[in-house]
């Protein structure tokens, strides 16, 4: 297996984007001394970026410093460019480019996926079809602002625009088929001020909920209120609307006053629903970049916090990961930068430094370790490895490997199971009536609480033992029985919450393992109660201490029912 | 000072400034850390866990991790129970000394990173929820408090657990009475996480929100909000008094959607999502530093008027934030604090 020393980083980085995010994150990155191919799946950068609510003033400033970057000669930029695939490892990926018909591959240490989302009218969602008096929030910020240019039917939509007058009415639907966000509602309360404010038509604002949670927006929305536009709130779908020839009607009761009320508005503005182009989506289900549950890019995850993937060297920025102000957006794109930073230039963490080893006497290349490694660390050719860049360490391939061939230094079998003799030793020396009990945990979860409840106040009959392991992915089975085997007289595997795994699965794989233990611990006879498993986060110290005052009381009656028989 | 390595000092020792000197110890860039109470972690730090049984994303775990990194971080020096004194820039760097039990200090960094955070609203401001005389009203870091450490909600009138309970949200937040124009983006986070949560342990519980406006936060949220409201009961109405009723019982009093009648719930528990708000140094810190503040009291990030070279800030210092953007800010931050020491250092 190579060492940490052997593996190449290639100072080149590679940007995915269209917009703002990618933008800086490629200017940040040149200032920090990298090399920059930038990747443009569109024709143009997204110019989908004024107005004033959404913090647009740092992104226009950056647009037109935008300039210098094209001289740099650490800095390519290619437009219209597909990305095709990525492979290989951190420090050295393969990705395969595609402009017109020329397909080619470039080498990158570094990769960071900053797109652009996909905006679609919810035209379908309220039975309603596209025409100059209905468009979207995106489609009236390109009429209303200057930078919009080159927008699909601008000049229809200002001509529109220019027909508004004090007489006229403007109605926005916004969060109202599916729960909104705070871009849509910074849009619609800045476009709302500026309408008002230039042509002095009666503003109405259809919403669920006002989205705030950003500086500036509830000012904004008190400024829209005080100039007059009005807000209608729902607890469902908002008005019912209803077509009737040209004009759209919207009916709705107004839950102050309780009355039906009817709106005939001389512009519409929708709502879209946001998502990932189709082709990253391919590309994240091809590279196994782990997305949410809507396809957006980062599983909810706290531990990927604030820009990483589950793939070492490969980090998200912007709103590719769910909708945001631009200002966030370059926010995130100096965190993207700090961590390609740290991925090159950054002191090595403590466990990266941990030793991973295949014996290739007994490794069958069976590809088991391929197929459950989290995070794409793994690689074969006429042998198995494992890219120590790549590698969290978590060790969820050492314990699902059928043959033992992985080991992880601190955490081979050995070293635990002669940490297990020790315990025996002790227990034999003390000679105990008590319960006695060995916890495995995850280091990170279970291991931080375990310290702080040996630093408190915990009083339990009986003697308790602690093995940490780097995951609770690392969990073997062998362990569990070794240890009931070895006269224990309970075993409890501690493993962080579902989600909430440094290593994405190595909570539920452990989780399901130590199902089949439990299978098989009842048929060889044991009683199953003396194994548990239990999800716990480094913060509940008091469910840890719950857990082993109630079971280990638990067990003593049991000890003492089988003295008494 | 060693211009080849040049230190930065960060005030608080909260999720912000943790994960900044964390984040400025990977570079090799030299640390002095401040802070001001006796044990780093912040706020954080009294946060529970709101997996009901599964993640809900608030974050809160991460102080641990934070800490636990910490004890390998060489080049970060702590001063805990420390207050800085006085701060003077010249050219190069700032001076400034610091006071501590048992004499202070004094230091010299290139470049200043504040992560003071914020102070907690404080309930008795909105004396028509009687905070401190009624004991059953609790405010959400007493909720968190009370279930962090023992994983469980009781009535400290009787010290047993509430039957039904109720959340008020923005309690100093969007308040235009209290001149209070800004949302604090995390009430309606904890306040529903817990909300799942104490109705994961307990599914008997009646549990009401009352609010204005849902604010979204973290991933999926639409699917969160179904779920939620799946189980808890919401109000859009902000609640304009508590009073004792009978059998301990507290009554909330709130305006009915035609906002002409009133009406009345009864719960045992009443939870006061209280807001962020500045920092109570923030106007010392502003006027030692020639910083100025926004019209809310925050030290503003990217302040409209200039502030001095070299000085950058993390976390809730700036504005209400959540722990997830106070992470993401401290790497921003760190970012800026690299390109400001290798811009200088190649002057």
């Amino acid at each position: 297996m190579m060492t940490l020393s052997e593996v190449q980083k290639i100072p080149k980085v590679l940007i995915f984007g269209n917009g703002p995010t990618a933008q800086e994150t490629a200017g940040q990155l040149l200032d920090l001394g990298y090399e920059i191919i930038e990747i443009n799946p569109a024709e143009d950068f997204s110019q989908d970026i004024s107005c004033p609510a959404t913090g647009s003033s740092p992104v226009q400033d950056y647009m037109e410093k935008w300039g210098t970057l094209a001289n740099n000669p650490r800095y390519v930029l290619f437009n219209q460019t597909a990305l095709q695939t990525i492979e290989g490892f951190a420090g050295e990926f393969q990705v395969r480019l595609k402009r017109d018909q020329k397909e080619w591959i470039e080498t990158v240490g570094a990769i960071v996926l900053a797109p652009e989302l996909i905006s679609t009218g919810r035209f379908e969602d309220y039975a309603l079809t596209p025409s100059n008096q209905i468009m979207t929030l995106e489609e009236l910020n390109a009429a209303v602002c200057s930078s919009g240019e080159g927008i699909e039917g601008k000049a229809e939509k200002e001509t529109r625009l220019k027909g508004l007058t004090p007489q006229t009415y403007v109605a926005f639907l916004v969060g109202l088929k599916a729960e909104g966000n705070v871009l849509d509602m910074a849009r619609t309360l800045s476009l709302a001020q500026e309408l008002g404010r230039k042509y002095q038509s009666q503003i109405c604002v259809f919403c669920r909920n006002v989205k705030v949670a950003e500086e500036g927006l509830e000012r904004l929305y008190q400024a829209c209120r005080d100039e007059g536009v009005l807000f209608f709130k729902f607890d469902d779908e908002g008005p019912e609307i209803i077509r009737s020839g040209e004009r759209v009607i919207l009916h709705f009761t107004d839950m102050v006053l309780s009355q039906p009320f009817e709106l005939v508005p001389d512009l519409l503005v929708l709502d879209s629903v946001h998502s990932l182009s189709e082709k990253l989506q391919g590309l994240a289900v091809s590279a196994r970049i782990n997305t949410d549950g809507n396809g957006l890019l980062q599983p909810a995850n706290v531990h990927l916090l604030p820009q990483a993937s589950n793939r070492a060297g490969i980090f998200l920025a912007g709103p590719g990961k769910g909708p945001l102000l631009p200002r966030t957006g370059l926010e995130e794109a100096k965190a993207a930068a700090l961590m390609v930073h740290h991925f090159f230039q950054g002191e090595t963490l403590e466990n990266q430094q941990r030793e991973v080893t295949v014996d290739k006497g007994l490794c069958t290349i069976c590809l088991t370790c391929l197929r459950f490694c989290p995070h794409q660390a793994i690689g074969w050719s006429h042998r198995i490895f494992i890219h120590p860049l790549a590698c969290q360490r978590c060790g969820i391939c050492a314990s699902e490997c059928p043959m033992d061939a992985i080991q992880i230094a601190g955490y081979a079998d050995l070293e635990v199971e002669s940490k297990l003799t020790r315990f025996r030793q002790k227990w034999q020396e003390v000679e105990t009536t008590q319960p006695k009990v060995v916890i495995f945990g995850c280091q990170r979860s279970a291991g931080v609480a375990w310290e702080e409840v040996q630093r408190s106040t915990f009083n339990v009959k009986g003697h308790l033992d602690f093995i940490s392991l780097p995951c609770a992915g690392k969990l073997d089975p062998d362990y569990v029985l070794k240890v009931l085997a070895m006269g224990a007289d309970g075993v409890v595997v501690l493993a962080c919450p579902e989600e909430n795994c440094k290593s994405i699965y190595g909570n539920t794989y452990a989780h399901g393992r130590f199902e089949e233990i439990r299978d098989y611990v009842e048929e060889t006879g044991f009683d199953p109660r003396r194994i548990r498993f239990e999800y716990l986060s480094s913060n509940m110290v008091w469910k840890l201490k719950e857990i082993m005052e109630e079971w280990m009381e638990e067990l003593g009656g049991m000890i003492n029912q089988q003295s008494a028989a | 000072m060693n211009l080849d390595n040049p230190k930065v000092l960060i005030l608080g020792g909260g999720i912000a400034g943790l994960t900044a000197a964390l984040a400025l110890n990977r570079l090799g860039i030299p640390v002095e850390l401040i802070e001001k109470s006796e044990a780093l972690g912040g706020m954080v730090r009294s946060f529970c866990c709101k997996a009901s049984p599964v993640c809900q994303q608030c974050g809160a775990c991460l102080v641990n991790d934070a800490l636990k990194m910490l004890v390998g971080a060489h080049n970060v020096d702590v001063h805990l129970q420390a207050e800085l004194k006085e701060i003077k820039m010249d050219a190069k760097e700032f001076l400034y000394t610091y006071s501590r039990p048992g004499g202070g200090g004094e230091g010299r960094a290139a470049a200043l990173l504040l992560a003071t955070g914020f102070t907690p609203f404080r309930a008795e401001d909105k004396p028509q929820y009687r905070y401190g005389l009624l004991s059953n009203v609790l405010t959400g870091l007493d909720l968190e408090r009370q279930l962090r450490e023992t994983g469980k909600v009781i009535k400290p009138s009787d010290q047993a657990p509430p039957q039904s309970m109720a959340f008020i949200q923005c309690v100093g937040s969007r308040d235009l009475h209290l001149n209070h124009p800004f949302c604090s983006q995390v009430c309606c986070g904890y306040a529903l996480r817990m909300a799942n949560l104490i109705k994961h342990k307990n599914p008997q519980m009646e549990i009401t929100v009352f609010y204005m406006d849902i604010q979204s936060f973290g991933k999926d949220f639409p699917n969160f909000l179904n779920q939620t409201r799946k189980q808890i009961r919401f109000i859009r109405s902000i609640p304009g008094e508590i009073s004792a009723g009978d059998q301990d019982q507290l009554i909330f009093t709130f305006q009915s959607d035609d906002g002409l009648t009133s009406q009345k719930l009864a719960a045992d528990l009443a939870v006061l999502s209280v807001g962020m708000m500045p920092g109570l140094d923030n106007p010392v810190l502003s006027k030692m530093l020639g910083h100025p503040l926004n019209a809310d009291g925050f030290l503003p990030a990217n302040p409209d008027v200039s502030r001095p070279e070299g000085i950058f800030s993390a976390g809730a210092v700036s504005g209400p934030k959540s722990i997830s953007r106070s992470i993401a800010q401290a790497y921003q931050a760190v970012e800026e604090v690299a390109a400001f020491l290798s811009k200088r250092s190649s002057v």
